[in-house]
């Protein structure tokens, strides 16, 4: 038993530091009702983390209590919930301007949700992988929910609940299956899992239903469109990204710390859920007319094309896994981010219908053209980040032999042409309708949707650096 | 000779796309301007290596690193083949310029900024000597042909709307283009095996050693991909549509270039990096190419759509070139080269007299031409000439690319080359139906159409030339290409030697 000090706490700064800032906040509210100011702390708050981040990375990797394990690929997952935690903040100043009220409680909510998302991704203990999870999706039920006058956005939180509900349930009787075979809760202890363990085979599997709901992969993924379209812009990005990183992180440290997950059993079943994710997810985004479901049939693609690298963690590293995840998060923050411009919460549902977005160029050219990009990148046309993402899945692909999932992701990635580029044109099109929506864009939203920008294409044209 | 020349190969026309896109604020025609002159400037840079250039291995070469850590390198490089590959494409640039001169009035500086980016892309694709740089120019063609055909693009009768068309041409170019990614990856890997050493270079994957089945596969990955560019019958869905709605400087540099670069593809990297596969593959890439001459001919004939028929005839073309380079000797390699520049040039011709019809009868359906010979001034007799370059008539470029693919082929598979000759009937009177359905016949009309200005003229006069040039004294051509060719014939040959022994 080692005692807990002050020193060995310092890993966690970056937690301490999210947390103690939603603490404030949370006292900020009571005090003072300010939306300039909860806004400010807020981005403060996730940038100190950030910057904390790099002030505590010499003594990794560390173990914090039995509960958290930080290294550098700890770090990696942090600073993608932050990147995505800080624009979510960001695009929310206009976005949530003209709700009726509660407008301060939102940062409160995304701050907590990062949060929890951060001991998620950290967690080397189940009691800290499922407080991990919960903390992150509690504050999105009400986040999603928000919108409380749309009857989509409620019936966004309600579906994101119950069903949120359901998987955890799930994922808590998988681990009490390992933890009847291993007596242990500590993700350490479950590499003695025995091969040919029924149970513990069995426990893998509800583990992975649990976590895969969070990813939407087939065929868990039915909430997904609903959620997406009925949360606000600023949320549905959330949980497009930063929840989605979080949940790669804990499974990523499952595939390499516990041998199982090698069983062929196991390994087949996974095969299948990618497979299915990808051919499900471009085929039914084909026929969208509304953005964000066309975006969440798209994620649910994209972690479909991830699971050829998720799967073969334990032998050849995750690098692949973290340049695919890069390049997603940011093609996917800049797209939210500008159709989080584009409107307020009190008519989310204008912007996000594909006519809305006709002759976008012409009323903003800039707006358009970081849209159009940031699908481009999705769509993983060369010298975007999208591109490079792909390319490291062809290469792990190629190297572990998976040539089924990779001809998948080649015939997805045809169809993904198709439903991108369409949007993509109507952008360009001449004769756009009357909504006035992109014509003024606040200053923070266009700061960050430039550096998403420059980064989407730093990282196509230069990815040396992220690889 | 200065190494640093050949980035500017590439950066040029995408400076001058970024420079006649912003240009377009400061006058509405300085755009045009702007891109010709990155084209000429490309042009100019190439002729200026010409006279320095060795008979055999690389005119100049240009390395920096790019991704050290996948082994990928800024790798350019320029023979003869390649010169004559960027030379002609900055020729059809400027013809591109020329012919959109009156049909583009929207959006000037953007339809310029696309057609110089897909430009420097196929510029990329004739100069990378690294395997992924090869793969980001091929698809860096895509994107802005794709935008060229949706928002400048023609909205024809009869077919499914231009953003249909587009998008197939994307996708079938995306889908084949992400196999060959596969088997360029496939490829390194093979090679990583063998040398634990990570690179994409292609000199280095030159002497990667393959297993046959294995090579055989990614030879079928790079095949597909560049069947599919040339097109060959199975997979030639999107040209004609893509021709059909695209204006008509995309249509020049569609069939011009992008056609061009497939086979500069399969010269340069199909059967150098795999030549045993491609031996073995041989025949079954000349019956391809035999179904496609047949078949484009017989297409064509049947079209209405001036244009549709038009692409049909490069199909055909196409057919030809694919069947002189599977026959793996000198001969055939150097027709095929011939009738890649002069089938660029006469097709390229047709595309631009398709655009200048329809400007004046905004119409590309043939039943609405008859009679044009007493209706119109000067172009008539140009039409007759190009249909007969296309036909393949001695004197032309066609011809003597033709003869010599033939000629070439016949020492290899003398029955495929006869059936192929049918092609050559096939394409005459496919030419001569052309002409008598717009040029002769009862006029439709009695108006008198307008006589072509002097800028149109000379974009014909300059291909016409060099129909002729081609026709007539085609020894430079010949010459310049001469050491590629037989770098290349020696690589697939020396297998043959090597599998001969190996096998006895």
């Amino acid at each position: 038993m080692t005692t807990l000090t002050l020193a060995s706490l310092t890993p966690l700064v970056p937690v301490l530091v999210m947390s103690g800032s939603a603490v404030l906040l949370m006292l900020l509210i009571s005090f003072v009702r300010s939306h300039l100011l909860t806004l400010l702390l807020g981005l403060t708050a996730v940038v100190a983390a950030m910057a904390s981040m790099s002030l505590v990375g010499q003594n990794l990797p560390a173990q914090v209590t039995l509960l958290i394990y930080v290294d550098g690929s700890t770090h990696f997952y942090w600073s993608m919930i932050l990147l995505s935690t800080l624009v979510c903040i960001g695009v929310s100043h206009a976005y949530v301007r003209s709700a009726p009220s509660f407008r301060e409680e939102w940062y409160l909510l995304l701050l907590v949700a990062a949060c929890g998302g951060m001991v998620l991704a950290a967690s080397s203990h189940m009691a800290a992988l499922f407080i991990g999870l919960e903390l992150m999706s509690v504050p999105l039920y009400g986040l999603a929910a928000f919108a409380l006058k749309n009857k989509r956005s409620l019936e966004a939180g309600i579906k994101y609940l119950v069903l949120s509900a359901t998987a955890s349930a799930f994922l808590l009787f998988g681990i009490a299956l390992i933890y009847a075979e291993t007596g242990s809760l500590l993700l350490a202890q479950w590499a003695s899992l025995p091969v040919d363990s029924s149970l513990g085979l069995l426990g893998c599997a509800m583990i992975l239903i649990g976590l895969g709901f969070k990813l939407s992969w087939v065929p868990f993924h039915t909430w997904t469109p609903d959620v997406y379209q009925g949360a606000p812009m600023p949320v549905t990005a959330f949980l497009a990204t930063a929840s989605k990183v979080a949940v790669v992180a804990v499974l990523v440290r499952l595939f390499i710390q516990v041998p199982l997950w090698q069983d062929n059993a196991l390994a087949m079943l996974l095969a299948l859920v990618g497979g299915a994710s990808i051919l499900l997810g471009n085929l039914l985004a084909i026929s969208q007319t509304s953005l964000k479901r066309l975006l969440a049939y798209s994620s649910i693609a994209h972690f479909g094309y991830l699971m050829i690298a998720l799967t073969i963690v334990a032998q050849h590293g995750s690098r692949s896994v973290w340049v695919y995840l890069a390049t997603y998060v940011i093609a996917t923050l800049s797209a939210f981010a500008v159709l989080s411009s584009l409107t307020g919460i009190k008519d989310d549902t204008q912007g996000d219908r594909f006519e809305a977005l006709r002759g976008l160029y012409q009323r903003n050219p800039l707006l358009a053209l970081a849209l159009a990009l940031s699908l481009i990148s999705m769509a993983g046309i060369p010298l975007t980040a999208g591109f490079v993402g792909k390319f490291a899945l062809f290469a792990s692909g190629v190297a572990s032999g998976q040539w089924v999932l990779l001809l998948l992701v080649v015939a997805g990635s045809a169809i993904g042409i198709y439903y991108y580029l369409r949007v993509v044109s109507v952008l360009f099109q001449r004769g756009g309708q009357t909504l006035t929506a992109g014509v003024n864009v606040p200053t923070l939203n266009g700061i960050l949707i430039a550096a998403l920008s420059f980064m989407t294409l730093a990282i196509g044209i230069w990815p040396d650096f992220l690889i | 000779m200065p190494n640093t020349l050949l980035p500017w190969l590439i950066f040029i026309p995408l400076l001058a796309g970024v420079l006649s896109w912003l240009s377009g604020r400061i006058h509405a025609q300085a755009p045009r301007w702007v891109a010709l002159a990155g084209m000429v400037a490309v042009a100019v840079i190439v002729c200026s290596l010409w006279p320095a250039a060795p008979q055999t291995g690389w005119w100049s070469e240009f390395q920096a690193p790019w991704i050290p850590g996948w082994g990928i390198s800024f790798h350019l490089a320029l023979d003869g083949l390649s010169a004559l590959m960027v030379l002609l494409a900055a020729l059809l640039g400027v013809i591109a310029v020329l012919a959109s001169w009156k049909e583009v009035q929207s959006g000037v500086g953007l339809f310029h900024l696309h057609l110089s980016l897909m430009l420097a892309g196929v510029i990329g694709v004739f100069l990378a000597v690294d395997l992924f740089l090869f793969f980001i120019c091929w698809e860096i063609m895509l994107l802005p042909m794709y935008f060229l055909i949706t928002l400048w693009g023609h909205e024809a009768q009869g077919g499914r709307g231009r953003f249909h068309a587009a998008t197939k041409f994307f996708i079938y170019g995306q889908a084949s283009g992400l196999l060959m990614l596969l088997a360029i990856v496939g490829l390194a890997f093979a090679n990583f095996a063998a040398t634990r050493v990570v690179t994409f270079d292609y000199e280095m994957l030159l002497q990667t050693q393959l297993n046959p089945v294995v090579g055989f596969v990614l030879m079928l990955g790079f095949f597909i991909a560049f069947a599919v560019k040339l097109p060959a019958v199975p997979f030639h869905g999107w040209l004609a549509d893509a021709h059909m709605h695209a204006p008509t400087g995309a249509s020049v540099d569609i069939t011009g270039l992008l056609l061009k670069t497939s086979a500069y593809g399969i010269l340069r990297f199909c059967l150098p990096l795999f030549p045993e596969a491609s031996q073995q593959f041989a025949e079954t890439a000349m019956i391809i190419g035999v179904a496609s001459v047949i078949y484009g001919g017989v297409l064509a004939f049947g079209q209405t759509h001036l244009k549709r028929l038009v692409a049909y005839t490069s199909i055909s073309h196409m057919g030809f070139i694919l069947i002189g380079i599977y026959a793996f000797n000198a001969v055939a390699l150097q027709g095929v080269v011939v009738m890649m520049v002069a089938g660029a040039l006469s097709t390229a011709g047709l595309f631009v007299l398709c655009g200048q019809l329809y400007e004046r009868l905004g119409t590309f359906d043939t039943r609405e031409m008859g009679g044009l010979w007493t209706r119109l001034p000067t172009l008539p007799p140009i039409v007759l000439f190009f249909a007969a370059a296309t036909l393949g008539l001695p004197g032309l470029g066609n011809f003597v690319g033709e003869f010599l693919v033939l000629m070439g082929a016949y020492k290899v598979a003398p029955v495929l080359t006869a059936i192929s000759t049918l092609g050559m009937v096939l394409a005459a009177v496919f030419a001569l139906a052309l002409v008598h359905r717009t040029l002769y016949g009862p006029a439709t009309s009695d108006a008198q159409l307008a006589a072509p200005v002097a800028r149109e003229q000379l974009v014909l006069l300059v291909m016409m030339a060099g129909l002729l040039l081609i026709g007539l004294y085609p020894q430079p051509l010949l010459d310049a290409s001469a050491g590629a060719i037989t770098q290349i014939q020696q690589a697939v040959s020396t297998t043959t030697a090597n599998a001969a022994h190996f096998g006895g």
